[in-house]
């Protein structure tokens, strides 16, 4: 009987524990799907789609078959609404559950910060905050190389992106 | 035996280490007639019951004990096994449940968590807008970087440069022993 109520008590501290949930998480499942915010998600199974498909970009390609999801959160800058800042109060989350400051971009009016998740020596999430008139977290999951992501962007040309502006977001 | 050795017993005797031969001499002691007024209570004892005998239980005793209490239904307490049993139902009931949200939270995603894009070419798209953003911002927290890669290659220079004065001092040296070297054969 003590057994069993000592296993009981252990099992519920244990997931108590384990039911902590990392702070992109809890920030994603805070104000997705409410009034004044975007959120984009593609999903590790879109992903798998998306390596399987030909480009002639081989880094490319192999950087989509490293990747496992991309989770976008964004505050539409709407002047009647107060903005609340969500990016602020993920960043103080951070430290806490072990990601790890990667680099600080400041400009006029927009501060992006970058933070890294590293699991067993690998970097496994990516995530970028930027602050401004609206908060947006990028988080970008997977077996990444930052190399390859920063460069990403003298491969792809500003023509790829006008069909974009048609894309319904949900 | 005095007074202070009586108490000193006494004491003893209260704590259970005292021998038969020291209670023996405390009831002397209070048999007689020079006890204190303080000590009326344990003189009223020794003097009537310390020489009661105990007897020992008899071989059977312990048998016939158990044939009564041990084989005996009707004194165990129903209602114990009965809550026992009620503790153990509770218990597997609370750790189904548990197991059960465990297993809950372990398959359930939240509602975000669903494809945005289900035309891979338009993920593909996103995807590519996301990671051209993610890229600038990167490239521009880099940008001093050059400055530092050349500053690396200021320093690989400077080793190359060591290395060829190193050489040419050797030379110097070699050509210097090999002058007076030819110098004193000439001498001779």
């Amino acid at each position: 009987m003590k057994k069993l109520l000592i296993l009981l008590i252990v099992m519920t501290i244990s997931a108590t524990i384990w039911a902590q949930k990392n702070p992109v998480d809890e920030i994603f499942e805070k104000y997705s799907g409410k009034d004044g915010f975007t959120t984009v998600y593609i999903s590790p199974k879109m992903f798998s789609i998306l390596s399987g498909m030909n480009t002639e970009d081989k880094d490319y390609q192999n950087l989509m078959s490293r990747l496992k999801s991309i989770r976008i959160l964004s505050e539409n800058s709407d002047s009647l609404r107060i903005p609340t800042h969500f990016g602020k109060e993920l960043l103080k989350l951070l430290p806490a559950a072990g990601y790890e400051d990667l680099m600080l971009v400041k400009d006029q009016n927009k501060e992006v910060r970058f933070m890294i998740l590293e699991v067993k020596g690998r970097i496994a999430e990516l995530v970028m905050v930027s602050g401004g008139e609206g908060s947006t977290v990028v988080s970008i999951t997977g077996d990444l190389d930052l190399k390859t992501i920063a460069d990403m962007s003298d491969k792809t040309g500003i023509e790829e992106l006008k069909d974009l502006d048609k894309v319904d977001k949900k | 035996m005095d007074q202070k050795e009586a108490r000193r017993i006494l004491s003893k005797y209260y704590e259970g280490t005292t021998t038969e031969k020291e209670e023996s001499a405390l009831i002397e002691y209070f048999s007689g007639e020079n006890v204190p007024e303080e000590l009326y209570v344990e003189r009223e004892w020794f003097r009537n019951y310390s020489g009661i005998k105990i007897p020992d239980p008899s071989d059977d005793f312990y048998s016939r004990l158990n044939a009564v209490t041990g084989d005996d239904k009707s004194l165990i307490v129903k209602g114990s096994t009965r809550f026992l049993w009620y503790y153990r139902i509770a218990a597997t009931v609370a750790l189904i449940i548990s197991g059960y949200l465990i297993v809950h939270s372990l398959n359930s995603k939240p509602a975000y968590m669903k494809d945005t894009y289900n035309d891979p070419q338009l993920a593909m798209a996103e995807v590519r807008r996301v990671l051209n953003e993610v890229s600038l911002n990167m490239k521009k927290g880099t940008e001093g970087l050059p400055a530092l890669k050349s500053m690396g290659e200021a320093q690989s220079a400077l080793e190359t440069f060591k290395s060829a004065s190193h050489t040419a001092v050797k030379s110097v040296e070699g050509l210097k022993s090999n002058f007076n070297k030819t110098r004193t054969e000439g001498k001779q």
